[in-house]
């Protein structure tokens, strides 16, 4: 992005730097920082406003689907802290998390070959899912949000984002299933 | 000019003048176009006084091509030189357009071209040309009816169009020398027009099904501020379908295989199909009358529930878009708070109760569906040309389908998924998988298919001079960048050793520039209008909007951003502007607009910045919580 833009996503909202942050200011905030900057205000500007506005409304965008969604907070408000989440320089999994996950997969095969009650196992299937995504959310909230947390601490949740991001994947797969069925 | 207009108080931000600008929906089977005149919104009539201008171009060996009623009158006369629903063949492959053969009755040109042609009368046509005589006549409206030239139009298009079909809809508006100011999606223009208005708020779900394609799109409404959550539908999906499902039933009853070959039959039975259907929405049945070639008058009786039967396929269709959108927008059904039925199609009843069905909510209906989306799109128009303040409205609109290049295996990397809000600019980072490897061949691909295959090919380029080195060491960044009327640019550049190769592409499935100048000419001399003339007018304007938009930024930050040496030498650039805008010279105004546009780079560049830094100061959090 060449913007002259070099504070964080949440400098940029003026919201607090917290991982379980308020969602209807954050939507506000962006809102506000649209109405500012996106290009349908500057239509009728110069050529070079019409381009910096497009770059700024970019990066707009591209804070809040960041600072909205959950797994992509917590990669990066870790990044923030110098810990990166990059999945293909890290194989190390936690062996229990792995096997749930092989559960998982079995779960959504079983409910995808069924005839009469696909639908209901998928549906509880998901529900499963959620489950085990928001219990992640927390854990992670409780380490980001207190400042003086442990370097193994930060390790912990940099694992918990990992998860995530297996559990969102695998989220998807089940709405994929469901449509599928549709 | 016949009349002074006067701005409604308050809304202009240029109180001395109201510009021109007019919103079209330019549709599968009929067109229309709209403005704002004393801050209402008026659909534009013709001579006759009919808003409606059916999206038909008739092709003739001698004279101008006829467009609209005319040519409705010669689909079945001429059907081979008779163009209808443009709509669905604009921006696609010869590929794409064959799986519609059957469909359509005519005869193209070169099988291999990017750009497929229908030979008529009047030599090959692509559909990019058939909309650019659609959109001229309704130019020629416009103009008409207000006096004068336009300064800027918003042209919607389905929100499920994908790069290729944009991108053509716009080179027929160059061709019909139109200034696009922004390409809009159909359902947004419809949640526009139905104002849902400043005092509605809630999350509401728009179900446009018009001739030939069908959007569905989640709209959050907060504050003016119209957030898309989610798009989903299918470009070659509506009504057309639905009268051909009843003119095979139609086919199949007077059972002759030579009648169903017949193109100038096939053409009256489908009309009689799309009358059938439009009078089974206030009847219980109806009768269709056919005349064969032999004289004879066949007469067939259609009730509603058979017809319920025949076009169930094409409605039933729609719903899993429906559900896609709801779960790319992350909601249940019991999270929308009412349906905004748009398109004509949505006049048959059991469209209507198919859709309450599913979401069992309440319809919205009171607006025409044939006008919300040329309304909505009069008042995105207003606003962008500067008649009103930005400040009512703000739209923030999604691309509808993801975007990625191929990688090893025939696979796709998606780099900016479907559902993302635009504007957009994604990077992603990627290597040579040889030693030495000094070129990279970057196919882009559009579409949620993970092979390539099944994927729309928007470009392909070559990244070359990549200095040779070792695999996997290179580090080329490929960007995209999305514009706010859902358009694609790619940039590639390889940074590894400080050489910047850089390449910037546009998809390659429109017309070329040349091509476009070509035409401009050739469709020109035959209008028999004056090239230099034209040239001239689009100069002129251009310069005005550049003046403008420096005198009211002057205006506000001159003194705050500006030395006065650099002041008056902005000053004396634009002054030269107007000297030259107000003379003949095309070519001296498009360098006078280039000189001023750079020197005035430096103060944009101050502007936004302050602007920026005095939100993050904490200076205007203020106003942000309001």
């Amino acid at each position: 992005m060449q913007t002259p833009f070099e504070n964080d996503f949440f400098d940029l909202f003026g919201i607090e730097k917290t991982y379980s942050l308020d969602r209807l200011q954050l939507r506000d905030r962006f809102r506000a920082l649209q109405k500012k900057f996106h290009p349908d205000n500057f239509a009728s500007a110069s050529e070079h406003e019409r381009r910096l506005s497009a770059q700024y409304a970019a990066l707009i965008n591209e804070a809040y689907s960041t600072l909205s969604d959950a797994m992509q907070r917590g990669r990066y408000m870790l990044t923030l802290q110098g810990i990166s989440t990059d999945e293909e320089l890290d194989t190390s999994m936690d062996p229990e998390f792995l096997i749930q996950q092989l559960e998982l997969r079995e779960d959504l095969d079983t409910a995808t070959a069924s005839t009469d009650s696909a639908m209901e196992m998928l549906a509880s299937l998901a529900t499963k899912v959620n489950n085990e995504f928001s219990k992640r959310e927390e854990s992670i909230a409780e380490i980001l949000d207190n400042t003086a947390a442990q370097d193994s601490e930060l390790e912990k949740a940099r694992q918990l984002v990992r998860e995530l991001q297996f559990l969102s994947r695998i989220r998807s797969e089940i709405e994929d299933a469901e449509e599928a069925l549709f | 000019m016949a009349l002074l207009q006067i701005s409604e108080p308050g809304k202009s931000t240029n109180p001395h003048e109201h510009r021109l600008a007019v919103g079209i929906d330019l549709g599968t089977t009929n067109s229309l176009v709209a403005t704002v005149r004393s801050g209402e919104v008026k659909v534009l009539l013709d001579q006759e006084g009919r808003s409606l201008l059916p999206s038909v171009v008739h092709f003739r060996k001698d004279g101008d091509p006829q467009i609209g009623y005319p040519a409705l009158e010669a689909i079945v006369n001429d059907p081979m030189n008779t163009i209808a629903s443009a709509k669905r063949m604009i921006g696609r492959k010869t590929a794409d357009i064959k799986s519609l053969r059957d469909q359509l009755p005519y005869n193209f040109d070169d099988e291999s071209a990017n750009v497929p042609r229908i030979i008529t009368a009047d030599g090959p046509r692509s559909a990019i040309e058939v909309s650019a005589e659609i959109l001229t006549a309704l130019k020629k409206r416009a103009e008409a009816s207000l006096g004068g030239e336009l300064n800027g139009v918003v042209i919607t298009v389905p929100a499920y169009f994908d790069d290729a079909q944009r991108q053509a809809t716009k080179d027929a508006a160059r061709l019909a020398g139109l200034n696009v100011m922004r390409l809009l999606n159909e359902p947004t223009a419809a949640a526009i027009a139905y104002g849902l208005d400043q005092g509605s708020e809630g999350i509401y779900a728009i179900y446009d099904l018009g001739g030939g394609t069908f959007d569905v799109s989640i709209l959050r409404l907060n504050k003016g501020v119209f957030e898309v959550l989610a798009t989903a539908g299918d470009s070659a999906l509506g009504g057309d379908d639905m009268d051909r499902l009843i003119a095979e039933w139609i086919l199949d009853d007077i059972d002759d295989d030579g009648l169903s070959k017949d193109s100038y039959f096939l053409r009256q039975t489908m009309l009689a199909a799309r009358e059938a259907k439009e009078a089974l929405t206030d009847n219980d049945s109806t009768n269709i009358n056919l005349s064969l070639p032999d004289g004879t008058i066949r007469e067939i009786m259609l009730d509603r529930n058979t017809m319920n039967g025949l076009i169930a396929p094409v409605i039933d269709k729609t719903l899993l878009p429906c559900k896609r959108s709801l779960r790319d927008a992350g909601l249940q059904k019991d999270d929308i708070d009412a349906i905004v039925m748009v398109g004509g199609s949505t006049r048959v009843l059991s469209v209507k109760d198919k859709v309450e069905e599913f979401f069992s909510k309440k319809l919205y209906t009171d607006v025409d569906p044939d006008q919300v989306v040329a309304v909505g799109a009069a008042i995105q128009a207003d606003i962008l040309v500067g008649n009103r303040s930005a400040d009512d409205m703000l739209l923030l609109d999604v691309i509808p389908l993801s975007l990625g290049i191929e990688i090893m295996g025939g696979m796709v990397e998606k780099i900016i998924p479907r559902n993302a809000t635009i504007p957009v600019t994604r990077a992603q980072e990627f290597t040579t998988y040889k030693d030495g490897q000094t070129a990279m061949s970057i196919h882009v691909v559009q579409g949620e298919r993970e092979l390539v295959s099944d994927c729309r090919s928007l470009a392909r380029f070559e990244l070359r001079e990549i200095p040779p080195m070792a695999a996997g060491s290179a580090r080329i960044k490929v960007s995209f960048k999305v514009d706010a009327d859902g358009l694609l640019s790619v940039s590639a550049s390889e940074s590894t050793t400080g050489v910047e190769t850089h390449i910037d592409v546009k998809p390659s499935y429109g017309l070329t520039d040349e091509e476009i100048e070509q035409m401009l000419r050739d469709s020109i001399a035959h209008a028999e209008e004056d090239i230099h003339a034209r040239q001239l007018a689009e100069q002129q304007v251009e310069a005005e909007r550049v003046i403008l938009a420096l005198e009211s930024a002057l205006a506000v930050d001159g003194d705050k951003f500006l030395n006065e040496a650099e002041k008056s030498d902005l000053i004396s650039a634009m002054e030269e502007l107007k000297r030259l805008s107000d003379g003949g010279d095309a070519d001296a105004i498009k360098r006078a607009i280039n000189d001023l546009n750079e020197l005035s780079e430096m103060f944009a560049a101050r502007r936004m910045d302050a602007s920026i830094r005095s939100v993050m100061a904490g200076h205007n959090i203020n106003e942000f919580s309001d």
